[in-house]
């Protein structure tokens, strides 16, 4: 039974103080604050979940807004950037919202057949808006939530992507879907069997000087589903045997997880959908509430003391 | 510091080394852009002979509103912005690169800052390049809000140097959401007033980018 990956599951990235990091991803991107908790592993910084309205795998981005993170910057062995599906027709919408929000954007561009524009989030991480038919079958172009189609992919900046390619094709089951060159940039595409929703990757190398520095504005990890914990337990078996180090299951509370370095350098994560962020509140009002895992529960009032307040945006409608 | 967000911000160095550079070109990257960005564009464009600095606006914009919002709702990042242009071009012009061996190009609200800059600064340059922008103005108009300019008001505009013999390039998508092509005609007529000679390209649909015709057309420029 050749197991695949069907997609993305989430990405997480790092961020400045969390105001301007909720107002940007509330505010303008229309995205849902699905969750308000803490980094498990430093429970004085927040851990915030962005999302579609039914806080669906695939539509995930999360953020350890540390308060006082230096600007990071993208580099090979980092994922560089995150991009959303719009459905076709819906980016003219996009820009005009960005522009009357007074956030810049570029493009539109084309990226193998699909029209994109590019922005910063404000600590500078790089998000793209794609139209593209993956994922996004039923959401209307002039919705007022267009990014309710969650990811179309991730861009992975590699010095040689061989490696991380042969891993894609060969475990995660992916095909190969051809290559751009853009200047100094070549880009590889590779996208999961189904082809729903956050089903790209996008391996980049450049002859563009940088070094990678992990920070505000960067990606920390990229995390691909598993249906169940069965199934992740076989990709824990398979990965291993393949030479992979792989953590033992880690409990995050809405997801299991289990994380390993890929060949070029980027952590990868994958995490079971189940049991999905209802679990500790209710659908209907998720992200109102600061939860914590049992283990942080006995120090809550401690924890609530150091965090800084933070106000969610009312999600304008367009 | 608070009044003057931009000053003691990085300003980054590349390209040709002064000593043996043939022109100087100061390059603003826009809202939510860095001057990495522009050395990327810069590598780009492929043109080994000239020196790039590129500053950085704090918290990488160099004003918060729209370019086309009443002046005082983006102080005092404009005038530190300007401030910071002015800085640049005296330092160049101390090591032999006055404003005519001077180019001043910007994206975006890079771009307005760089028009406004060569606008304001009213001397012969070696070449300005605003790739999606537009003029901000000098003052407030006060006239009615009107549609070709996204419901802004119409900006005054007083500016009292002559640009003769300065080439200025200006690059905009037919409909940008942030640069109204009225207030890029404008700023055509405006600069073409003062004596450059104004190339326009407008690109079909709508948009807010660089594209490859503008880096043809900049290669020109700066070729010749």
């Amino acid at each position: 039974m050749p197991q695949t990956i069907p997609g993305l599951h989430h990405v997480t990235a790092i961020s400045g103080p969390p105001q301007g990091n909720v107002d940007f991803y509330v505010g303008t991107m229309l995205q849902r604050l699905v969750k308000k908790t803490v980094n498990f592993d430093a429970p004085d910084t927040y851990h915030l979940y962005y999302g579609n309205d039914r806080a669906e795998p695939g539509t995930i981005l999360t953020f350890f807004p540390f308060v006082d993170a230096g600007p990071g910057r993208a580099g090979p062995g980092m994922a560089s950037a995150v991009a959303y599906a719009v459905p076709p027709g819906g980016l003219d919408a996009w820009m005009m919202a960005l522009a009357g929000a007074a956030v810049d954007f570029d493009g539109p561009a084309e990226r193998f057949g699909e029209r994109m524009i590019a922005l910063t989030d404000p600590d500078g991480l790089r998000v793209e808006l794609i139209e593209t038919d993956r994922g996004t079958a039923g959401i209307a172009a002039a919705d007022d939530r267009p990014v309710d189609g969650g990811f179309h992919s991730v861009t992975l900046w590699l010095d040689n992507p061989d490696g991380t390619a042969r891993l894609l094709t060969d475990l995660f089951g992916y095909d190969s879907a051809g290559e751009d060159s853009h200047g100094a940039e070549k880009r590889y595409r590779f996208v999961a069997k189904d082809q729903g929703r956050g089903a790209v990757v996008d391996l980049v190398t450049s002859d563009a000087r940088s070094i990678g520095r992990q920070g505000a504005g960067t990606i920390h990890h990229v995390a691909f589903r598993a249906e169940n914990d069965e199934v992740q337990n076989a990709w824990q078996d398979t990965l291993r045997s393949q030479g992979f180090e792989v953590t033992p299951q880690i409990d995050r509370q809405y997801f299991n997880a289990i994380y390993f370095r890929e060949p070029g350098g980027v952590l990868f994560e994958i995490a079971t959908d189940p049991p999905g962020f209802a679990t500790d509140e209710p659908m209907d009002t998720l992200g109102h509430d600061l939860k914590l895992p049992p283990q942080h529960e006995p120090l809550r009032a401690q924890i609530e003391r150091v965090l800084p307040p933070i106000t969610i945006p009312r999600r304008p409608t367009r | 510091m608070k009044n003057d967000p931009h000053a003691g911000n990085r300003i980054l160095s590349g390209g040709a080394p002064l000593s043996r550079a043939r022109l100087a070109m100061i390059m603003v990257h826009g809202r939510g852009g860095a001057p990495e960005d522009m050395m990327g564009l810069a590598d780009y464009l492929g043109l080994p002979d000239i020196a790039i600095r590129a500053p950085e606006a704090a918290g990488n914009s160099w004003w918060p509103d729209s370019f086309l919002a009443p002046l005082a709702r983006n102080e005092p990042g404009l005038s530190s912005a300007l401030g910071v242009m002015a800085r640049l071009s005296d330092e160049l012009a101390e090591q032999g690169f006055g404003p005519d061996r001077t180019v001043v190009l910007g994206f975006s609200q890079g771009a307005c800052l760089a028009l406004e800059h060569a606008a304001r600064a009213g001397r012969k340059l070696a070449g300005v390049a605003g790739l999606s922008g537009g003029l901000v103005g000098t003052a407030d108009g006060d006239g009615a809000p009107q549609p070709e300019l996204y419901n802004h008001v119409e900006k005054k505009f007083a500016y009292d140097g002559r640009l003769d013999g300065t080439p200025v390039l200006l690059g905009c998508h037919e409909r940008d959401p942030h640069i109204p092509l009225a207030r890029v005609r404008t700023t055509e007529k405006l600069f073409q007033d003062m004596g450059a000679t104004v190339t326009t390209q407008i690109y079909p649909g709508a948009g807010h980018g660089v594209v490859e015709e503008e880096i043809r057309a900049l290669r020109a420029m700066l070729n010749g």
